[in-house]
């Protein structure tokens, strides 16, 4: 079934026992892929439903309760079940090691034990669903959260014990880098990847916590009447926003930057050069990843925060795009008169850079208070992040998939149907996304499952962009499935990638290396001599 | 032993240096109950917590080791104390800069929400709450 | 000794304590972290309550909580000593001292029990429960309702730590850890210093000043 050349990691053991109790941390990777997987199509789904309701004014196929419930579970499910754990747990768990010529993770055991705990949290989370589902908005704002009849208590509960999987994952990975890479791997030797999850982990380590609590005392006013945020306790429900935006914010970037990491190795890798400005981009994740704390309030401009706070974190917010401008700018330097090979890897790359542009720069835009009056709540906000989340997030995604689909699997998927599916995600995105921002800015806001029937041509235009999305991503899950069994071998780099996860076979002995690997240059290193493309 | 090592053997502390932290820490303990004991005013809570914070300091060079230890595990403890100031700071000055009206528990008695009827604690009267201003 | 094979999984013994050490560090750092959520709660309400928070403070029993700093800080420096005989292989000792510094902890959560019960016999409670006629309701149902946050989550802590204890010192006495392999003593010990460390910050903020 698989390609019989050596012993991978994957012939080690068939069992399904042995999968459910392995430490490897390429089979936890792959788990983690298929149970991400999994749960984007479930929150997928729930994005049709909404965009069929939007099909017409009035009721389509939902009321009012089941689309607040939809776009709960829509949000829930897209963030914690798949968004937050999709390329650093799946991908950062198999790459990470690799990348830095170790063995395993630092703690094997640990990390066997975040994805239990994430299928723990998923199933209390999909328990609350099927109770009935909590109908907040996946930011369970107050007092709102606190008093809903919903089933919001096992949603809360469920994202609580995600949380300690997204910790022990960041924990994991800052102690692999810092204590199990190669000798002679110096830290600026690092593959951008690697250092995309560790600025990440930073992140998760710091932020989850909050969120945690936060989570917590929320269910505990559900359940207690603890009372922390209730007015009529003297309670401040601003406090609940802050708490919550300190970690949702950073949040973005636990989702943007190992995505930033994809697109770094894969513009090298189809541009056959070094990356322009390897230290810029390091210092800029870094810089991302701190920068990321400072600006949560541009989610409360119209909450009632003071005057000060809102310019600060305003001013604050478009630092972010200095950081991820040095990133854009490197890229494109990469790029330029590289070799470039058009494959699907680089095309969701090209993608992913067009879209993080665009919607970071209106990112700007939302960032100064004055504008974000008028755009607040309205769909023009949900364009913009779904602009950062499923147009950089999900495209990076998809392109680590491919790229990284034969180091996985030892097959290759089919070319032209991988770049032809591709480019119809990339235009059902625009098609899906663009009619949203005119619709916010004529003034339809969020979270509504009916609206006047002015609006329907642009609602239209967008269910019909979701359902083309919806088509791609069908394709790609036919024919990888169909590569999985009988795709072309691969052979252990197929790509010609100069990458350092490619330098052990594809896939991976179950020890990843069978002699110890030396690094005499950086990563991405192309100056040295001529690497054709592969055919 | 260069200054990478993970342990520095040399820095460790006798058992008298142990005993020594903690005589230490005994008396900054009872200082800050002395000091409450003592009339005080608007500088108790910074002084209180800045004797706190000089103890978790000799705690955690010496008791946890950090003295023994590579600088980045205390870059750790250092990033963590940093974000927990800026959660702490930001919030704080937020709160403190606010339009009068919406600092809790805000100028209008609180009243249920519309949408929350089956549950029974919303259904505490409304009390008039805090300040009363127009 | 660890295992062979942990060994060859961090190619050396250094590398395996560093991991051990920073794993450790990171760990408490998300500690930190969740309890910092709870301070800046206490933060913002008490400046927007200065009264308020004044007027509960002065009913807190300060005496039980200084003799809880005490027991703490006490503890803190037993295991560090406990650290210490293990390193310099009295495991035995070690183990003495690890199980002397739960007994602390024992102790301390009974007076903290105590403590409780007298807040439950005046009406001092979190929330709805909130029944307090010497202070103001607003504000000072806030005050306690964190108080109740705060010590009720170091009390887990605690209950933790003292587990934690009781089995590193079991497990010492039965002569385990030694000076080649201290890791576990040395990780639980600074889990229990950390439980210290954050008593230390609650400690002023609800009983002083």
């Amino acid at each position: 079934m698989f390609p019989p050349a050596a012993e991978s990691y994957l012939t080690d053991g068939r069992t399904v026992w042995s999968w459910l109790t392995t430490h490897d941390h390429k089979r936890i990777g792959v788990m983690f892929l298929g149970l991400t997987l999994f749960f984007f199509l479930v929150g997928g789904l729930f994005a049709l439903a909404l965009r069929i309701e939007l099909l017409t004014p009035g009721r389509t196929i939902m009321g009012h309760l089941a689309y607040n419930r939809m776009f709960t579970l829509h949000g829930v499910t897209m963030v914690w079940l798949f968004m937050i754990p999709a390329i650093p747990s799946a991908f950062g768990n198999f790459l990470v090691p690799l990348m830095i010529g170790a063995r395993d993770v630092a703690f094997p055991r640990l990390n066997l034990a975040s994805v239990y705990l994430y299928v723990l949290g998923a199933s209390v989370t999909l328990w609350g669903m099927f109770e009935g589902g909590a109908d907040t908005g996946w930011t369970f704002y107050t007092p709102y959260s606190t008093t809903t009849g919903t089933a919001v208590l096992p949603v809360l509960v469920g994202v609580f014990i995600i949380g300690f999987s997204t910790i022990l994952t960041g924990l994991n990975f800052i102690a692999t880098v810092h204590t199990l890479r190669a000798p002679g791997l110096t830290w600026m030797k690092l593959p951008l990847f690697v250092w995309a999850i560790y600025g990440t982990s930073i992140i998760q380590v710091l932020a989850t916590p909050v969120l945690g609590m936060v989570l917590l005392l929320v269910a505990l006013e559900r359940v207690v009447g603890a009372g922390i945020f209730d007015p009529a306790r003297g309670g401040d429900p601003l406090l609940f926003q802050h708490l919550f935006w300190f970690y949702s914010h950073p949040a973005v970037y636990i989702m943007v930057l190992p995505s930033m990491g994809v697109i770094s190795e894969a513009v090298c890798a189809f541009s056959r050069k070094n990356a322009f400005s390897y230290r810029m981009i390091v210092y800029s994740t870094l810089g991302i990843a701190f920068v990321g704390f400072f600006t949560w309030g541009h989610h409360m401009f119209t909450s009632g925060q003071s005057t000060f706070g809102a310019g600060a974190f305003g001013a604050m917010s478009m630092l972010v795009a200095i950081f991820t401008a040095i990133k854009i700018f490197s890229w494109l330097g990469t790029l330029y008169r590289g070799s470039i090979a058009i494959e699907s890897p680089l095309l969701y790359t090209l993608g992913f850079m067009f879209f993080l542009f665009f919607g970071g720069m209106i990112g700007v835009a939302y960032a100064t208070t004055s504008l974000n009056l008028h755009w607040h709540d309205t769909y023009s906000v949900v364009a913009h992040f779904h602009f950062i989340m499923v147009g950089a997030t999900v495209m990076a995604f998809l392109g680590a998939l491919h790229y990284w689909f034969p180091k996985m699997s030892g097959r290759r998927a089919p070319a032209k149907l991988a770049n032809g599916a591709a480019v119809l995600i990339i235009f059902g995105f625009i098609a899906t996304f663009v009619p949203q921002f005119l619709l916010g800015n004529l003034g339809m806001p969020r979270r509504y499952a009916d609206y006047p029937p002015h609006f329907q041509s642009l609602h239209v235009a967008s269910t019909a962009g979701a359902s083309l999305l919806a088509f791609g991503f069908l394709i790609i899950a036919g024919y990888l499935a169909w590569s999985l069994r009988y795709g072309e071998v691969a052979g252990d780099n197929p790509w010609g990638s100069e990458g350092f996860e490619w330098r052990s076979a594809s896939p991976p002995p179950t020890h990843n290396f069978t002699t110890t690997p030396e690094y005499p240059t950086g990563p991405h290193e192309y100056a040295r001599e001529e690497v054709p493309h592969a055919a | 032993m260069t200054d990478d090592a993970v342990e520095k053997p040399e820095r460790q502390l006798s058992v008298a240096g142990v005993l020594v932290v903690g005589v230490v820490l005994l008396a900054l303990t009872a200082l800050t109950y002395g000091l409450h004991r003592l009339p005080h005013g608007a500088w108790s809570l910074p002084v209180a917590l800045l004797i706190a914070a000089a103890k978790g300091l000799l705690i955690a060079l010496f008791y946890m080791h950090l003295r023994e230890q590579r600088a980045s595990n205390g870059l750790v403890l250092i990033t963590s104390v940093v974000f927990v100031a800026v959660l702490l700071a930001i919030c704080v000055l937020e709160t403190r800069t606010r339009f009068r009206p919406t600092i809790p528990p805000g100028p209008f008695p609180v009243e249920a929400l519309p949408g929350a009827m089956q549950d029974p604690r919303s259904a505490r009267p409304p009390e008039p709450a805090g300040p009363l201003n127009p | 000794m660890p295992p062979e094979a942990v060994t060859e999984h961090w190619g050396s013994e250094d590398a395996r304590k560093q991991a051990a050490y920073l794993g450790m560090w990171v760990f408490i750092a998300t500690e930190v972290l969740l309890f910092a959520g709870l301070f800046t709660a206490y933060g913002v309400y008490r400046s927007v309550y200065p009264e308020a928070f004044r007027a509960a403070q002065l009913t807190m029993e300060v005496g039980l909580g200084t003799l809880n700093t005490f027991l703490l800080v006490t503890s803190s420096i037993v295991v560090a000593l406990a650290v210490h005989a293990v390193r310099g292989n009295r495991p035995g000792l070690g183990g003495a001292l690890l199980l002397l510094a739960a007994l602390l902890g024992v102790v301390f959560l009974v007076v903290k029990g105590v403590e409780y019960a007298h807040h439950v016999k005046d009406g001092g409670l979190p929330g709805d429960a909130y029944r307090f006629t010497e202070v103001p309701r607003v504000g000072a149902s806030l005050f306690f309702t964190l108080y109740y946050l705060l010590t009720g989550f170091h009390a887990l802590h605690v209950t933790v730590g003292v587990s934690v204890l009781t089995v590193l010192g079991v497990r010492s006495a039965s002569g385990t850890f030694g000076p080649a392999y201290a890791t576990p003593v040395e990780l639980g010990g600074m889990y229990w210093h950390l439980v210290d460390v954050i008593w230390l910050f609650v400690y002023p903020i609800l009983y002083l000043s």
